[in-house]
């Protein structure tokens, strides 16, 4: 067994790069997809076919275990070669038998795509990732996207490796690239699993709790993107939660749970004029001293924080937020009334726990808008009132047609009395409403 | 910096839930139509239940000018409040909306609102506008506009509105056909139930009805010239066809071919010939024959009757000349004989010439019977001209087909009536009479319809001569002197010419009066141009002249005096002036007669025409007269000028007899006058002639026919 691995490595060292992992590619394939037997890969298979992986696809090993790096070119030259590979081979067994008993096409191409890029994935071989599918998206290549929403979806969209993705995505998409929105246009209709758990990752890179006020300006393109993507496509939003993953997996996988975009986004929504705000006032403070927010946050304080008025400087909000916001409402609605075909409704779209990490920043906001206003008694400023009054605006609404929907899952009384922290804050009438529309009549 | 204000808390402070999120929509739909979307749709699942809100949604989105969403609104509301009034009004300006085509802004906004409804919604929501509906006309303008947008509901509500429609109409009294409610019921109701796919089931009385119907209407907006309904042949032809299948009516689907006659006379015939006697008129095949047939003459007839009036005068068949073959065999060769040929008179018409009104002959075609050749050959010839002809035939064709077979003829005869066109029939058959030479029977019918003419003036005397009675007297004319009853002609044409005044200016010398011709008889279209007339008048009375004396076969001094046929040859001069033109193009058979008048003369040794130097200016019968006069050898003793008065005294006359050289000279001079007058218009001297001297004429004519009393 030892001699016969040895033997396929010997044989693929003849072979120079690009052609080794070419082959190499076959190898891993004939090692990792279970032939007509039905028979899953013994462990010492699957290490072979790490190994060969290692040492002839992505070259990160020579032969003595030493570590090594493709050049920029060869880097591209892989990427290429994959996306060529997972597009154009026919995957699924050459016979008659392969064709019954094997798994189909989908599942085997699956089944490669996961083993190539394992959840302990390098460094390197993770920006051997986001090429390939940077590549795969300007090329329209659609089994590579597939294969990538599925990878996404059970690594986890909130996962380290799926947000470097993400993260190298937009760099390549949105920052180095000004004018991406007309190229992306129809992606979400090219492949929309992949699209959806794009979007679910992007909305939590920028919404995650790590970030200082909650919530991080994504740059003004992804922006714009999303906002095309999720006003154009009203199920968009919806479609990790549609695909069954099961037929798709390799034998014996777990199908890991779909994660939509929408409370990330929401988030985003809600949060937005209240950043607008603090930014702009800051920089009204302290012109010279930069932002503390990062490259994105500079960026929208140059672009969007001009507008000096009475002394009291007043960053204007994207409308695209407005549209964003407007266009996640109707997903939601769509999932309901879209009365034609119910059966294609879903269920649990989103939870109420997500739902509720929005309440905590907008309080840290209000506290600290409190504790830097120069007042006595200290109080928001007319401007503050009104970002405030329009956060809390986006939120009821987004509880209110979310729980209207049906879509919100989860204990839905947490959720409630989270927002009932809020309604004594200005501007809170809608936020009142809902809360006596959906609390039932207390005992007392 | 946010994008939706909040309303100040005066404002919102007492309103309630409802109000504050349709306010608050209301107020975000100025700055931020987004937002204010947003408003809307979590108002929608707050209060789904609240009309007023749904309502609201539905107006933002209406002001909005967005057909779609404001479609989608509206659909609920449809679905969970269609007892309010406030809706109710909203349906009531859409189906206005969708009855009218006006461009304002509301209207064609829900108009494109109800296009972006569910097909369902949309029938629903006329459905039961149309049953809400009081008014009949209301009840079937809507109805209309559900089958009109649903052909699938045409088979079930298609017969119902047949029976309303029919019955509203009976009702309403109104008079003519053209009322809205035929007209929903012929242009739109009928085309769609022919559209439909699904077959619809009428019961047969009632497509026949609908067939009297939709004729009827559309003769009548061509009897109106009502211009609104465009192709209306088409349009009877088309819905003809879709009955007819209802009917299963094998030679129906004739009317679903282009239009032309030859082609549509042809399956006619054929049909035709299947026939044999003797026939049950209530049976399917002779039903549909009838009727196709019918159909098919009708417009035959109507093409007859436009296109004799599409020139820029009407025509009018009469009876023409014929010039015996036998005595002009040198000139133009014959059109080849056919078989038949000589059975049916010849047709001739004028083609209109743009250049030249008047003097000069015009240019023309002959029409032949079985002409359909020579119709295609002339395509870039003036429409009426050549097919005029062919459309007289092909209708007589189809007549006498009809009238070949009682039933039919019955059964065709009864449909005429129904539909009314009696008014292109009456016309029809006069012409029909004259072709087939039934002229008795035409003098009679000509006499009848003079009368009752006459009875009804009576009431309104002195009224100016009609171009109905110019019409009249010259198809009395022409069947007179058809009939040989030549001094009947010749008063009817003299009187004629008194109404010329009446007749529009125009037209040209026509060629054509005179035709030579194997038929034994020949027809001419005329137009009622005053030239045209004219020249028809004077042809005749020419001719009655020539035909009534006999001179030339006669041995001087037979049974008229020397003075009558004086008299008669000069006026025979008179008249051959218009013939010989002012051109070098003398009227067929002009040379020839002149010739015979002037060998006449010269047979002679005297010839006294006094009123001749008032109406002989013509240069060539001039040239003949003098050199008749000067001759050496056996001159004529001409007497050519009134007495005047000293000439009565002195008893001297402008005479060449005699040695009175002051006479002689006198003639000269009074030739050279004469001569000098050459080119003077004919057509007024001969209008002076014809009233000044008719009863010279007259007279020659009234000793031969003692029965005939000329009116004076």
């Amino acid at each position: 067994m030892q001699l016969i691995m040895m033997s396929e490595k010997q044989s693929l060292r003849k072979s120079e790069f690009p052609n080794c992992a070419r082959e190499a590619l076959h190898k891993v394939e004939q090692l990792c997809v279970p032939q007509a037997s039905g028979r899953p890969p013994s462990a010492k298979e699957m290490d072979l076919a790490m190994e060969i992986m290692a040492e002839f696809i992505f070259c990160e090993v020579d032969r003595r275990g030493h570590s090594k790096k493709l050049t920029c070119i060869q880097q591209l030259q892989l990427a290429q070669l994959l996306c060529d590979y997972f597009a154009g081979v026919q995957f699924g067994g050459s016979g008659p038998l392969g064709a019954i008993a094997g798994p189909n096409g989908d599942t085997a191409r699956n089944t490669i795509f996961l083993s190539l890029f394992p959840p302990t994935t390098s460094k390197g071989r993770a920006q051997a990732l986001v090429q390939l599918v940077s590549m795969a998206i300007s090329t329209k290549n659609k089994p590579v996207l597939d294969s990538t929403g599925i990878w996404m979806q059970q690594l986890g969209c909130t996962s380290k490796l799926v947000l470097q993705l993400a993260e190298g995505l937009v760099k390549d998409y949105f920052v180095l690239v000004p004018k991406a929105v007309t190229r992306l246009q129809d992606l979400p209709a090219l492949a929309p699993h992949f699209t959806a758990n794009f979007l679910t990752t992007v909305a939590e890179t920028y919404a995650s709790s790590e970030q200082k006020d909650g919530f991080s300006p994504p740059p003004a393109a992804l922006l714009e993107v999303i906002t095309q993507w999720v006003s154009d496509n009203p199920r968009l939003c919806l479609a990790a939660l549609i695909v069954n993953l099961q037929p798709l997996l390799p034998l014996g996988s777990i199908p890991m749970a779909a994660l939509t975009p929408f409370a990330g986004l929401f988030k985003w929504c809600v949060l937005s004029p209240l950043l607008t705000l603090s930014v702009s006032n800051k920089k009204s403070r302290d012109i010279t001293n930069g932002s503390s927010n990062g490259i994105t946050s500079t960026k929208n304080v140059k672009t969007e924080g001009m507008n000096n008025q009475d002394g009291e400087c007043s960053g204007k909000e994207s409308p695209l937020y407005s549209q964003l916001h407007l266009a996640l409402l109707e997903s939601l609605v769509e999932n309901v009334y879209s009365s034609a075909n119910r059966v294609n409704s879903v269920r649990d779209v989103v939870s109420v726990q997500h739902i509720a990490g929005i309440v905590e920043p907008v309080h840290t906001w209000y506290n600290t808008q409190l504790k830097i206003s120069e007042r006595k008694p200290p109080e928001l400023s007319r401007a503050g009132h009104e970002a405030l009054e329009l956060a809390l605006d986006r939120l009821g609404q987004a509880v209110q047609v979310a729980l209207a929907a049906n879509c919100a899952y989860g204990n839905k009384q947490y959720l409630l009395t989270q927002l009932d922290t809020l309604k004594n804050l200005p501007g809170s009438r809608l936020l009142r409403i809902v809360l006596k529309t959906h609390q039932t009549p207390s005992l007392f | 910096m946010p994008v939706t204000m909040a309303p100040s808390s005066n404002e919102a402070h007492g309103l309630s839930d409802e109000d504050y999120l349709v306010l608050r929509a209301k107020q975000a739909f100025m700055v931020d139509p987004h937002a204010a979307k947003a408003w809307m749709l979590t108002a929608k699942t707050l209060y789904p239940n609240n009309f007023a809100v749904q309502f609201e949604a539905y107006n933002i989105v209406k002001t909005a000018k967005n057909v779609k969403e404001a479609a989608k609104c509206f659909e609920t509301l449809l679905q969970q409040f269609q007892g309010d009034n406030k809706l109710w009004n909203e349906v009531e300006s859409l189906t206005r909306a969708l009855r009218s085509d006006i461009s304002e802004s509301e209207p064609s906004f829900l108009r494109a609102m109800f296009a972006n409804l569910s097909t369902d919604a949309q029938q629903q929501l006329l459905q039961v506008t149309a049953d809400r509906s009081k008014d009949t006309m209301e009840h079937c303008r809507l109805l209309m506009i559900l089958l009109s947008r649903f052909p699938h509901a045409v088979s079930k509500h298609g017969p119902r509105l047949v029976d309303t429609l029919l019955s509203a109409e009976k009702h309403s009294h109104c008079q003519s056909p053209d009322n809205c409610y035929r007209k929903l019921l012929v242009c739109e109701l009928v085309p769609l139930m022919g559209a439909s796919p699904i077959p619809v089931e009428l019961p047969v009385r009632q497509i026949y009805r609908l067939m009297h119907k939709m004729v009827e209407y559309y003769i009548s907006c061509m009897l109106t010239q009502d211009s609104s309904e465009a192709d209306p042949w088409e349009k009877i032809f088309q819905g003809f066809w879709s009955l007819g299948l209802m009917l299963n009516w094998e030679l129906a689907k004739i009317f679903s071919q282009p239009w032309g006659r030859e082609l549509y006379w042809q399956q006619i015939m054929n049909n035709h010939e299947h026939f044999h006697h003797p026939l049950d008129p209530e049976s399917h095949e002779v039903r549909q024959h009838v009727y196709c047939t019918g159909i098919f003459f009708m417009r035959c007839l109507h093409e007859y009757i436009s296109a004799l009036q599409s020139g820029e005068h009407q025509l009018v068949l009469l009876e023409a000349f014929v010039l015996p073959p036998s005595e002009q065999e040198t000139s133009e060769p014959l059109p080849k004989r056919r078989k038949g040929d000589d059975s049916l008179p010849l047709v001739t018409v004028d083609t209109p010439s743009s250049t030249n009104s008047g003097g000069c002959p015009s240019n023309s075609t002959t029409g032949v019977m079985n002409c359909s050749q020579s119709t295609s050959s002339n395509r870039d010839r003036p429409v009426f001209t050549s097919s005029v002809v062919a459309h007289l035939t092909t209708t007589i064709r189809c007549w006498s087909m009809i009238n070949s077979n009682d039933a039919i003829q019955r059964g065709v005869t009864k449909l005429l009536q129904m539909v009314g066109v009696d008014q292109w029939l009456s016309a029809f058959h006069q012409d029909v009479k004259l072709y087939r030479g039934e002229v008795n029977e035409l003098v009679t019918h000509l006499l009848q319809a003079e009368n009752s003419e006459k009875t009804v003036q009576g009431q309104t005397p002195n009224t100016a001569p009609t171009m109905s009675s110019v019409v009249l007297n010259l198809r009395l004319s022409s069947a007179f002197f058809c009939l040989r009853q030549l001094p009947a002609a010749v008063d009817r044409a003299l009187q004629i010419i008194g109404m010329l005044g009446s007749v529009p200016i125009g037209g040209n010398l026509s060629s054509n009066l005179l035709k030579q011709t194997y038929s034994q008889r020949h027809l001419h279209l005329l137009p009622l141009a005053r030239t045209s007339v004219l020249q028809y008048c004077s042809h005749l009375i020419l001719s009655a002249l020539q035909a009534s004396q006999h001179f030339v076969s006669q041995p001087p001094g037979g049974s008229a005096t020397t003075t009558e046929l004086d008299m008669c040859v000069g006026n025979m001069l008179v008249l051959l002036q218009l013939e010989l033109g002012d051109t070098n193009q003398p009227m067929p058979g002009a040379i020839d007669l002149l010739t015979k008048l002037v060998s006449h003369i010269r047979s002679r040794s005297s010839f006294s025409y006094p009123i001749f130097t008032n109406y002989i200016v013509n240069a060539d019968i001039l040239e003949e007269i003098m050199h008749l006069a000067t001759r050496q050898e056996g001159s004529v003793a001409f007497e050519i000028t009134p007495p005047s008065s000293t000439q009565l005294t002195s008893q001297r006359r402008i005479s060449t007899r005699g040695v009175d050289k002051g006479a002689k000279e006198d003639f000269k001079s009074a030739m050279r006058r004469q001569m000098a007058r050459s080119d003077e218009p004919l057509e007024p001297l001969l209008i002076k002639f014809f009233t000044s001297e008719q009863d010279y004429v007259r007279r020659l004519l009234w000793p031969q026919t003692k029965t005939y009393t000329p009116r004076m």
